[in-house]
Parts: C-alpha cells; sequence; structure tokens
C-alpha cells in the first residue's frame, strides 16, 4: 500500500519534470537561436537554414566585442551607475514607504493616489522637462548644470523609480504588525529606531527582491541614458554600446547576439543566487502574519 | 469656539503627523515632485498648446491636440484597438501560464531551480534583445526560423508567411513576445504568492481524495485572487506601455494597423514635432488605464491598496 | 478607501488643470527665446579673427561608421587643428537608429551641438522649428554654393535660404550578380530595363528586388517608369502624382510584379535583396555601402551599373548628408567655418577614402574617383538622381506615399485613385 503510493508520486515527479522540461525548451528557443547564431559568421545576410542548435563553436564575435574600445568603459559604467542607483532609489523608496504605510498624516492616501497615478502616466514625453530641471540645478556649477553628468543620469534614474518602489515596499510593510512598533515607542523609542532596527530587517527579503527587479532595469536602460549623456564617450553604458553595433546600414548580427549574451550574464547570475529568497510585498502576508 | 478649539486640536495632530512622516517622505517627495510631477504639469499642458520647441514658446490652444487626435485619421484608432487587444490576449495567458507553472514548480520534489531560472530567463532579457531575437524569428521567407520549421520542417503551411509585414501575424508576434517575456514574471510572483497558502488547506484536500489538478482548481485559484489582481493591473498597464516590440518588430505598418499608443506617441513627438498631439495621446492613455484599473477594483471587489486589509 | 483615490485622482486633475491653464496662460519661463540672433558676421575671415585668441570647443555630432570615423579623427581633424589651434572639435558620434530623436530632444532641451552632420530628407524640418542658422545669409556663401554640385546643394533649401552645406552625397545605383544576368542571356549590366524585362520575363522567380515600400525605395521605379511628384517648385502634387505619366509608371511597377520579375520585400516577404543577390535575384538598386561592406564582390561576380534606361532615361533618388550649424550653439561664426572646411577639396578627399562620395563638381573627374569601378559608376549615376521633395513635412508626405503604395499592393487599391487621393494629400502638407 505504502510501496503504492510512493510510486504514484515518483511516476508524477517524473511526468511533472517531463511536462515542464518540454515547457521549457519550447520557451527556450529564442535563447539557443541567440546563442547558436553568436557563434556564426553572418556578413551581414542570414545563414540557411535558420538555425537553433549551434553548428560550430567560434568565438569570434565575443573575441570582436570583448576588444572593442569602448567595452571597458561600457561595463564599469554600467556598473557603477546601476549600482549607485540601487542603493539610492531602494533607500529612498523604503523611507518612502515606511511614511506611507506606517505614519499617520493629513493627505496621505491623496499623496499616495498621485504616486500610482504617475504610475499609469506614459514617461516618455517627460525627458525633456527633466533635462529642463537637471539644467536648472547647478550646485556642481557650469551652464549645463547637472545634464551630461552621472549624478544627474542617476538622479533621474532614483526619481522615476521612487513611486513604482514605494507602491512596492509600503503593500510590504503593512503587512507587518502594528505590535512591534507600538512596544518600541512605549519604551521611549523614535520612528527611526523603529524604522532601522525594525522594519528594515524584517523587510530585508522584499527589499532584496526590488531589488534584482530595479537593478535589471536599470542595467538595460537605454533611453534617457542616450539622451542625457550620449554626447559623452566616456559616459557610455552597455545598452549604449550595444546600439552602435545596429549598423546604419547593414547588422553583423553575431556581434550583436553575442554582446547581448555578454550583457545577459552578470544578471542571470545575480539572479540565480538570489531566486530562492525573492518574495513579494504585501501578497505573502499570510505567511508572515501566520 | 468649541469648532475651532477642535479645528487647531486637529492642525495639531496633523502638523505632528507631518512632522514625524517628513523625514521618511520628504526625500522621496522632493524626487517626484521635480522630475515626474513637474513633467506631467508640463505634458498636460503641452498637451492644451501649441509647442513650438526651439524657441520653448507654449501657446494654449485649447482642446485642439485632442480633437486632432481623434479626428485625425484611422492610427490613433488602430493604435488604441491594438493596445486593448493586446490586453485581451495577452493577459490571460500571463496570468494562466503563470499560474500554471509556478503550481507546478511548487509541487517539484527536485530541481524547482532549474525551472524557476529558465521561465524567468525572458523577463530578465532587454526588450531590445528579445525583440531582435524575435524579429529574426519572425523573418521573412526561409529565413526566418518560423517559417522554416512551419514550411520547410513540418510541412504545416504550403508558402511562407511574411508575418511582420500584415496586420494579424504582426499583431500575433507582438503578442506572442508579450506573454512569452511577462509569462515568467507572473511566475515568479504566484511562487512567492503560494508560499501564503497554508498548507493544511492541501492536506485538507487530499485527505478527501483531491488531486493535483482539483487542488489547483478549488484552493490554489481562489487563494491566489489578490495576486492575480495584482499581476493583472501590472499587465494591462503594461499593455498600454506596448512600444519597443512595435518599434522593433512592425513599426506600425502596414499603415499603422500594428501600431500602439505609446508608439504613436513617439512617432507625434519625436518624428513629426507633434508634442502637443503626443501629450495629448499620452494623457488619454493615462486616463484609460485609470478607469480600466477602477473597472476592474469594482468587478474583483478588492482595492489594491487596500487588498492585505 | 476606493471612493478617497478617486476623489484625490479627480482633485488631482482639476488642480492640474488650473495649473496648465494659468502657467498656459503666463509668459514661458522654461526658456529664454533666441530668437534674435545677433547680426551675422559680413565675412568669414573677420568672424574668425574676432575669435583667435580665445579657445573655444565646438561640439559636432555625426553619425559616421568605423571607417568613416577612423578617417575623421586620424586625418580631418588634424587638419582642421593645424589651422585652428584655438578651437577644439568635440566630435560625437551618434548611433544612427535614433539620431534624428536625439536632435529633436535637443532642441527641447536647448543642448544641440553646434555643427552636425545631418541627413538631407531632415534639414527642412529642422529649420522650420528654427533651429538652423541660416547659412545663405553669410556673404561668402554665393561664391561658395558655386563649387557644390546642384542636387546636393538643394537639399539645404527651405523657403528661399540655405541652411546647411552639403556634405556628402550618394544615390541608388543598381547592383549586379553578372552570373544569374548571364543565366538570363544578358552579357555583364543591361543598358535598358526594356531588354532586362524582355529577358527575365519567363524566370518564373524574380530578378528585381527592392526592401520596401518607402520612398528611398520606390522613388527610383516610380521616376524610372516615368512618374512625377510635384511640379518643379515643389508646391503641387495634384497634376503631377495623379497625371497619367504617374498611373502608367504605377501600373508598369504592378505588372512586373504581377510578371513575378519585381518583387518587394516587404510587400511579399522575400528574401532580403543583400542575401538574394547571391543567389536569386540579378538586380537591386543600393547605395554605394554595400560595396564598402564586403571585399569580395568581384570574385562572386556582383558589380555595379547605373540603373538601365527606360524609355532611355535613368533615374535614381539623392541620398546623402549636410552640415549644418545649430541656432542654439553660441558660435556660429566658428561653426560655419568648420562646415566650411568639412566641404573643402582636402577632407572631401580624404572621407572619400571611407566611401563618402564628395559634393565638390571639382572632384566629380578626379583621378580617386574615375580609377574606383564602384564610386565612378555613383557618381555617374548621381547626374539623373533627384532629390525627394524638400518639404518639412516631409515625414508626412513619406507616411502617405508608403500608405499609398502599400494600399495598391496589398489591399489591391485601383492606383489611379489611390494616387489622386495621395495626391491631394501631399497637396495640404506642401502648403
Amino acid at each position: 500500500m505504502k510501496q503504492g503510493k510512493k510510486a504514484t508520486f515518483y511516476i508524477g515527479q517524473a511526468l511533472l519534470w517531463i511536462f515542464l522540461l518540454g515547457a521549457l525548451f519550447v520557451f527556450s528557443i529564442p535563447f539557443l537561436f541567440m546563442i547558436s547564431n553568436s557563434f556564426e559568421e553572418f556578413s551581414y545576410v542570414l545563414p540557411y537554414p535558420p538555425r537553433i542548435f549551434p553548428s560550430k563553436f567560434n568565438f569570434d564575435a565575443y573575441k570582436y566585442v570583448l576588444e572593442l574600445d569602448l567595452f571597458g568603459t561600457a561595463v564599469r559604467n554600467s556598473i557603477i551607475n546601476t549600482i549607485v542607483t540601487v542603493v539610492i532609489a531602494v533607500f529612498i523608496s523604503t523611507l518612502s514607504a515606511y511614511g506611507f504605510a506606517k505614519i499617520e498624516f493629513p493627505g496621505r492616501d491623496k499623496i499616495f493616489a498621485i504616486y500610482l497615478f504617475t504610475l499609469m502616466m506614459p514617461g516618455f514625453l517627460n525627458i525633456i522637462p527633466q533635462f529642463l530641471v537637471l539644467k536648472g540645478i547647478k550646485i556642481f556649477g557650469g551652464e549645463t548644470g547637472l545634464v551630461g553628468t552621472r549624478a544627474g543620469l542617476i538622479l533621474i534614474y532614483v526619481a522615476t523609480n521612487v513611486c513604482g518602489h514605494t507602491f512596492f515596499l509600503r503593500n510590504f510593510f503593512r503587512s507587518l504588525p502594528e505590535s512591534l512598533s507600538e512596544s518600541v515607542l512605549l519604551d521611549g523609542g523614535s520612528r527611526s529606531t523603529i524604522f532601522f532596527k525594525i522594519m528594515l530587517p524584517l523587510s530585508k527579503p522584499a527589499i532584496g527582491t526590488m531589488s534584482i527587479f530595479a537593478i535589471q532595469g536599470f542595467w538595460e536602460e537605454y533611453f534617457t541614458a542616450k539622451v542625457l549623456v550620449g554626447a559623452n564617450e566616456s559616459m557610455i553604458t552597455f545598452p549604449l554600446l550595444l546600439q552602435r553595433l545596429n549598423g546604419q546600414h547593414a547588422t553583423r548580427w553575431e556581434w550583436v547576439f553575442a554582446a547581448s549574451l555578454l550583457a545577459l550574464i552578470p544578471i542571470v547570475i545575480l539572479f540565480i543566487i538570489f531566486q530562492k529568497k525573492m518574495v513579494v510585498g504585501g501578497l505573502t502576508s499570510g505567511a508572515v502574519k501566520g | 469656539m468649541h469648532k475651532s478649539a477642535i479645528n487647531s486640536k486637529k492642525l495639531k495632530k496633523g502638523l505632528r503627523g507631518w512632522l514625524t512622516a517628513c523625514p521618511f517622505i520628504l526625500p522621496g517627495l522632493i524626487l517626484v515632485g521635480l522630475f515626474i510631477l513637474y513633467p506631467m504639469v508640463f505634458t498636460i499642458r503641452i498637451s492644451l498648446s501649441e509647442y513650438q520647441i526651439v524657441q520653448g514658446k507654449i501657446t494654449f490652444i485649447g482642446l485642439q491636440n485632442f480633437k486632432n487626435v481623434l479626428a485625425g485619421g484611422s492610427r490613433f484608432w488602430y493604435a488604441y484597438r491594438n493596445n486593448i487587444l493586446y490586453a485581451i490576449v495577452t493577459v490571460p495567458f500571463i496570468i494562466l501560464g503563470g499560474m500554471l507553472f509556478s503550481y507546478l514548480i511548487n509541487n517539484l520534489k527536485h530541481g524547482g531551480s532549474i525551472f524557476r531560472v529558465g521561465f524567468y530567463l525572458p523577463v530578465i532579457t532587454s526588450w531590445v534583445i528579445v525583440s531582435l531575437v524575435f524579429q529574426y524569428m519572425f523573418n521573412n521567407s526561409d529565413r526566418g526560423l518560423i517559417n522554416y520549421l512551419l514550411v520547410d520542417v513540418f510541412h504545416i503551411l504550403d508558402d511562407y508567411v511574411p508575418w511582420l509585414l500584415r496586420e494579424w501575424s504582426g499583431n500575433a508576434a507582438i503578442w506572442l513576445m508579450g506573454i512569452w517575456k511577462n509569462m515568467g514574471w507572473a511566475m515568479l510572483i504566484y511562487l512567492a504568492a503560494l508560499q501564503g497558502i497554508p498548507a493544511d488547506y492541501y492536506e485538507a484536500a487530499k485527505l478527501d481524495g483531491a488531486g493535483l489538478w482539483k487542488s489547483f482548481a478549488y484552493i490554489t485559484i481562489p487563494c491566489l485572487r489578490p495576486t492575480t489582481f495584482y499581476v493583472m493591473v501590472n499587465m494591462i498597464i503594461g499593455s498600454f506601455n506596448v512600444f519597443i516590440q512595435v518599434l522593433m518588430l512592425t513599426g506600425g505598418n502596414p499603415n499603422g494597423k500594428t501600431s500602439a499608443l505609446q508608439y504613436l506617441l513617439y512617432d507625434k513627438a519625436f518624428n513629426k514635432f507633434e508634442f502637443g498631439e503626443a501629450s495629448a495621446v499620452g494623457l488619454i492613455s493615462a486616463v484609460s488605464i485609470v478607469i480600466l484599473t477602477l473597472v476592474l477594483n469594482k468587478t474583483f471587489k478588492l482595492d489594491s491598496v487596500e487588498k492585505e486589509g | 478607501m476606493k471612493k478617497s483615490i478617486l476623489k484625490a485622482i479627480s482633485l488631482l486633475m482639476v488642480a492640474i488643470l488650473i495649473m496648465s491653464c494659468l502657467s498656459g496662460c503666463s509668459k514661458s519661463a522654461e526658456k529664454v527665446a533666441e530668437d534674435e540672433k545677433a547680426p551675422l558676421g559680413s565675412t568669414g575671415s573677420e568672424s574668425s579673427s574676432s575669435v583667435k585668441d580665445e579657445e573655444i570647443t565646438l561640439t559636432f555630432w555625426h553619425t559616421y561608421g568605423d571607417a568613416e570615423e577612423a578617417q575623421l579623427k586620424n586625418e580631418v581633424l588634424p587638419m582642421w587643428e593645424k589651422s585652428h589651434p584655438n578651437i577644439k572639435i568635440d566630435a560625437v558620434r551618434q548611433d544612427g537608429g535614433q539620431f534624428h530623436q536625439m536632435i529633436v530632444t535637443s532642441f527641447g532641451t536647448g543642448m544641440s551641438p553646434d555643427v552636425a552632420r545631418v541627413d538631407i530628407a531632415n534639414i527642412a524640418a529642422y529649420a522650420k522649428q528654427g533651429g538652423l542658422v541660416a547659412l545663405s545669409d553669410y556673404s561668402d556663401f554665393s561664391d561658395l554654393a558655386k563649387d557644390y554640385m546642384d542636387a546636393p546643394l538643394s537639399t539645404n533649401l527651405y523657403q528661399g535660404k540655405y541652411y546647411g552645406l552639403p556634405l556628402d552625397t550618394n544615390c541608388k545605383a543598381a547592383v549586379i550578380n553578372t552570373n544569374i544576368m548571364g543565366e538570363l542571356g544578358i552579357n555583364g549590366a543591361p543598358t535598358t530595363m526594356e531588354e532586362f524585362i524582355a529577358a527575365a520575363k519567363d524566370r518564373g522567380s524574380y530578378s528585381l528586388n527592392v526592401s520596401g515600400v518607402g520612398d528611398w525605395d520606390m522613388y527610383p521605379y516610380f521616376w524610372l517608369f516615368g512618374g512625377t511628384l510635384t511640379d518643379d517648385g515643389f508646391t503641387k502634387a495634384t497634376g503631377y502624382l495623379d497625371s497619367e505619366a504617374s498611373v502608367n509608371a504605377m501600373k508598369k511597377i504592378i505588372e512586373l510584379h504581377d510578371e513575378k520579375i519585381f518583387t518587394i520585400r516587404d510587400i511579399d516577404g522575400s528574401v532580403d535583396a543583400w542575401d538574394g543577390i547571391n543567389s536569386e535575384y540579378a538586380m537591386f538598386f543600393e547605395g554605394p555601402w554595400y560595396f564598402g561592406s564586403y571585399d569580395d564582390c568581384a570574385a562572386k561576380g556582383i558589380i555595379a551599373s547605373t540603373i538601365p534606361t527606360f524609355n532611355g532615361n535613368s533615374a535614381s533618388v539623392v541620398g546623402g548628408e549636410d552640415i549644418a550649424v545649430f541656432a542654439t550653439g553660441k558660435h556660429p561664426e566658428v561653426s560655419y567655418e568648420f562646415a566650411k572646411f568639412m566641404t573643402s577639396k582636402d577632407v572631401q578627399l580624404a572621407m572619400l577614402k571611407s566611401g563618402q562620395l564628395p559634393i565638390l563638381k571639382s572632384l566629380v573627374n578626379d583621378e580617386a574617383i574615375t580609377s574606383n569601378p564602384v564610386w565612378s559608376v555613383y557618381m555617374k549615376q548621381l547626374e539623373s538622381a533627384k532629390a525627394r521633395i524638400p518639404s518639412p513635412n516631409n515625414t508626412a508626405i513619406q507616411e502617405i506615399w508608403s500608405e499609398t503604395v502599400t494600399s495598391i499592393f496589398i489591399d489591391g487599391v485601383d492606383p489611379q485613385s489611390a494616387l489622386s487621393s495621395a495626391a491631394a494629400r501631399i497637396d495640404e502638407e506642401l502648403r
């Protein structure tokens, strides 16, 4: 009887595996395609027949990309921009989210509703006024303010993500029981004690999850970087470099694919490391409360 | 006298609330004000004006831009239609697929990580790269993978289809890419949410003799309702932000029949200098999303903000 | 809560509306209009003498590829720095795909470059926005203009003034696979279209390919078969685009398409020309960069040739770039000086080495060109190449044209009625 149950269990598991593997294969076709084509030599035209599996392992395209003059600069800039932005954005958003979740002040819900509304507004057209604001911030002197500077780029990245991050984290904070902070307040502790000693440690998984979403977003951002620092080669980021491989009249696909795959590596590694720890704010309330 | 006392008390309390909240919300508020709200006001102003971009001259012209957009030919309506179709087609697939895969992976004893990473890969790949690959897969003639497979390998079709060059096959490619790219995200969210369903629900179902499918239908789906709402709202907002796929796959061709609102906006502003009309398109899109969200809210009898109650 | 969100949003909308109206009425504070430029210097020499002492950096945006950029950095800019030690050029390479959008954005932010290499099709639009300096206001312009070839120069014209100098030029010429031509019974390149059509008629598969339905792709065929777009002054399309000759030209294209001689990739989903020319197509029309991309054309039997004549006339479309000075720049005179420098003989010859065809009349018969089997063909073809409609609304005109051709080939609309309605719509844009 027990034996039979075990057997059913294993057959079930095997079927599950087969089904999921099949689905995963279909899902991975675009990647297989990208990988196998990065080993080809195209000379501007597509290979025939189209390939899903590599026919050879030729790393010329990777070599070409890695040896590009600006490769090092682009990778360094992308890493610096991403890390600094994520740290600042997540810190500011965590503060905001806590404020909106746990402190009562007049107009709170209205301001928060405005935050939500901005998420629904297309961001494209903001670029010109954002640029004008940056131009007006002249703490470091210069007639162009923060335009064309790393600080300017990071400021815009942070600002455009505050609303979304705040929304995400606020839900998480609300799911934390009120009793935790009340005891601190009764003991004469301040809001900042609650925030740093209780809220931050408890929300580590949520903050981590959001950071990974955020890192991915900043890592691939093209449009703002292009407009803001595109005129300065020393500020080039990886997505900008990738776009350059797209020729004006024709494209060497193997270069583009090789560069794309290289760009993917750090993000995939990050995800593999943290995937099991990822949670979603507010949606796991049952687990936290139970 | 009495009333004013209450008022001043209220005011004091309010002030105190603000003072406590300020250190927390102020940095974010300032940034949002400068870089999001001010630009938004600017956009709204432009939508009611004629904007001469080089001179920075803004002339108020009332609702003329909205009239031009709504009455200015079929391109706007095609774009609007396509956004709605995109939502109708992709969101159910994303939700069902995400739910199903997360549930199956959750029931795996070993190797869940492989699938978690595998299905999530499309999400972390940039839209631009993904578009390139899709452009390539849906290529014309026998050079495109899809055509090659359907015609030369499996003989399902007799003739090559110019996928990205026709209204419906072009839209289908855009939908397929949306589903492929977003399903992993939904899966991840559901995986997290599944941890929150008490194990004893399933135990009880098991005792009653329910199998994997029955548990899925009667426990998992109902328990995931708030999550589903969250995913749905996110994906619907996403549906109105479809852009790179259109830019890179079809360019809105033929004749704007595969276009989308964001693409129309971009084309108007940055190709044709029609910033006023572009801003009007942006506002119409934003208001549509708000209305849709509120309607969904009502049908789901949930509140996105209050859902965890 | 739900109600309060609704209320908040409606409140916000009202507030924003009021703010928008208020700010709409008050004078815009974002940017000081730069309507009135300082009176332009009378001569180039005078202006350059005034800036002799101070150190100046000019920003120059371009979309050159690797080979052209190397040529610019290694040969051209050193030449400039030698003669202008005080004026540094900050040459910024932009990627071609988003260049127009970058310029549009820079108009809004006031952060335009001083000088830029601009697609000839966009000059009029930028000029209309007030973004460019009218170079023909400089007194030495008329002398200078005599040295430039007419077609490239004409692309700088907007409302009677020139807003740029021609920088490089190109056009479409025929790319021919001589092996396939041989199979059709034609030795080398066909001289007339009639000959080619007769030879390709019975082949049963496409011999001639074009990528898309846009102006750059389709105008050469339309012109070749006798079509016209507008009057010579580009003021009117009705009576030209919908004339009998134009309708017949379009019908000829349809006929070739029906006879499986001619294929439009973006309509038929046929193999791309760069790929198919190696195996199936006998001919397609393309810019000189096709030959710049491959070293082995001759070995594959692929040659450049002028576009075969139809009714005795060849036709092509002018491409290329102009160099323009931006109105927001601080040093228009120096920028103009640099633009002139870029069109000088030495620079033109230096850039030719990377395949940028020159715009100077004096270089048409230069040894460097006549000895090159590809460049000589393109320079010859330029004689029968026409510019597209130089209109600030060129994007809209392009869209009308593409829509029209698409409707003819996909929806089967009658060419006469399609062209008539297109003509009426283009008239609106030209007004």
